[in-house]
């Protein structure tokens, strides 16, 4: 791609916009898993915690490039990231009584944070993969962005998109149209699309950002619909401090 | 006796109003019933897929407390007992959740102090409260 086209600088606002949406949680898990473990045994965790998330996204990628020239499987991304873009949308759950909790032992935790920078790294790759359309520079540029994410901006990053929702719906949007544009320019669908259906490179992405949008927003209405009580977390009264 | 839900979120803005609301107390026959609440923002994405809700809830606790603390030591310095209150989710909603379902009699918060044009933009958690509040509102500036 060249660097003078306008192409190249929206794909790289929209390898940032991915970083800081799927990057900022993974560092979180980190540092929440790590809490319980005493001092000197959390900051070792996370320290291989976060190496481990960083390591794992330069080893992904280094496939990812290869692995999307397969037929059929860019398509299967593009899938993915669909249903990652939903999930985002989601609200916190009420409750989450899951297998992986965050243990006191510093073998359950290393397990959640394996498991946990296993899958956040996954869906950064993809994401990345798909929006660099084949560059490999772009892929790099992605990398690097979300390195200093992770290690140090996950707090801030967390905290703008408290205070302004809307990132989140963007993302997730934008989550949706590389999964459109992914599954158009598929080894496979691609000279289809170029021969029969060429609109379908705008339609595709277009139709992916509104049906994450608006999938996640229903799904995320109806969780909430359910959800009646209001919980405190400190009832008490004052003692002196 | 009456009960007030003051609303704080540790910033400076929201402590000089609590502050300034302890020099108001006067206005009152009888110190009221004060229960201080702190609304936590929920975790998203894919952070309660992997930690356990009740290590969240723990880390969403300390930080509450941690917002407290100003509010708390300046009731405390006046003599002032309170009820303390931290609860999760959006901070008008719940604010506004939270006083209906405790049924206080009026619900107390400072402005954010973002100033005009990120007030604006923003649209403070104390103008929604106004907004949809069924309960007197006092906005102590």
């Amino acid at each position: 791609m060249d660097i003078a086209s306008p192409e190249f600088w929206i794909a790289v606002l929209q390898i940032i916009a991915i970083d800081i949406v799927l990057g900022g949680d993974n560092a979180v898990v980190i540092a929440l898993a790590c809490r319980r473990l005493p001092e000197r045994q959390r900051n070792l965790g996370i320290f291989w915690g976060v190496f481990g998330a960083i390591g794992l996204r330069v080893v992904l990628i280094f496939f990812a490039l290869t692995l999307l020239t397969i037929p059929f499987l860019k398509i299967i991304a593009g899938l993915l990231l669909l249903w990652i873009g939903i999930k985002l949308l989601q609200p916190e759950p009420e409750n989450n009584e899951h297998p992986i909790n965050a243990s006191t032992t510093l073998f359950g935790t290393i397990k959640t944070i394996v498991i946990a920078d296993a899958m956040m790294s996954l869906d950064n790759v993809v994401a990345i993969a798909g929006a660099a359309r084949d560059s490999i520079g772009l892929v790099v540029f992605g990398l690097l962005v979300s390195v200093p994410i992770i290690v140090w901006g996950s707090k801030l990053v967390m905290k703008l998109m408290d205070r302004f929702p809307i990132i989140v719906v963007i993302g997730a949007g934008l989550l949706g149209w590389i999964a459109g544009g992914m599954c158009a320019t598929d080894v496979q669908s691609r000279e289809w699309v170029n021969a029969n259906a060429p609109f379908l490179h705008w339609l595709a992405p277009f139709c992916g950002a509104l049906l994450v949008v608006i999938m996640g927003r229903w799904q995320a209405a109806r969780a909430q619909a359910k959800t009646a009580p209001v919980i405190d977390l400190a009832d008490d009264t004052n003692k002196p401090l | 006796m009456l009960k007030f839900l003051l609303a704080v979120d540790g910033s400076h803005a929201s402590n000089k109003a609590v502050g300034r609301f302890i020099q108001l107390l006067d206005w009152y026959k009888e110190t009221p019933e004060i229960h201080l609440l702190n609304v936590q923002f929920p975790q998203r994405g894919n952070v309660p897929l992997f930690i356990d809700k009740k290590s969240i809830d723990h880390y969403h606790r300390e930080e509450g407390m941690r917002d407290l603390h100003a509010a708390r030591k300046l009731l405390g310095q006046a003599n002032i007992t309170c009820h303390i209150h931290i609860t999760v989710g959006d901070p008008a909603e719940m604010i506004l959740r939270y006083a209906q379902e405790t049924s206080c009699d009026q619900i107390i918060i400072g402005p954010r102090g973002l100033g005009l044009v990120k007030g604006l933009f923003l649209g403070s958690v104390a103008s929604k409260v106004m907004q949809f509040s069924t309960l007197p509102v006092l906005l102590v500036k």
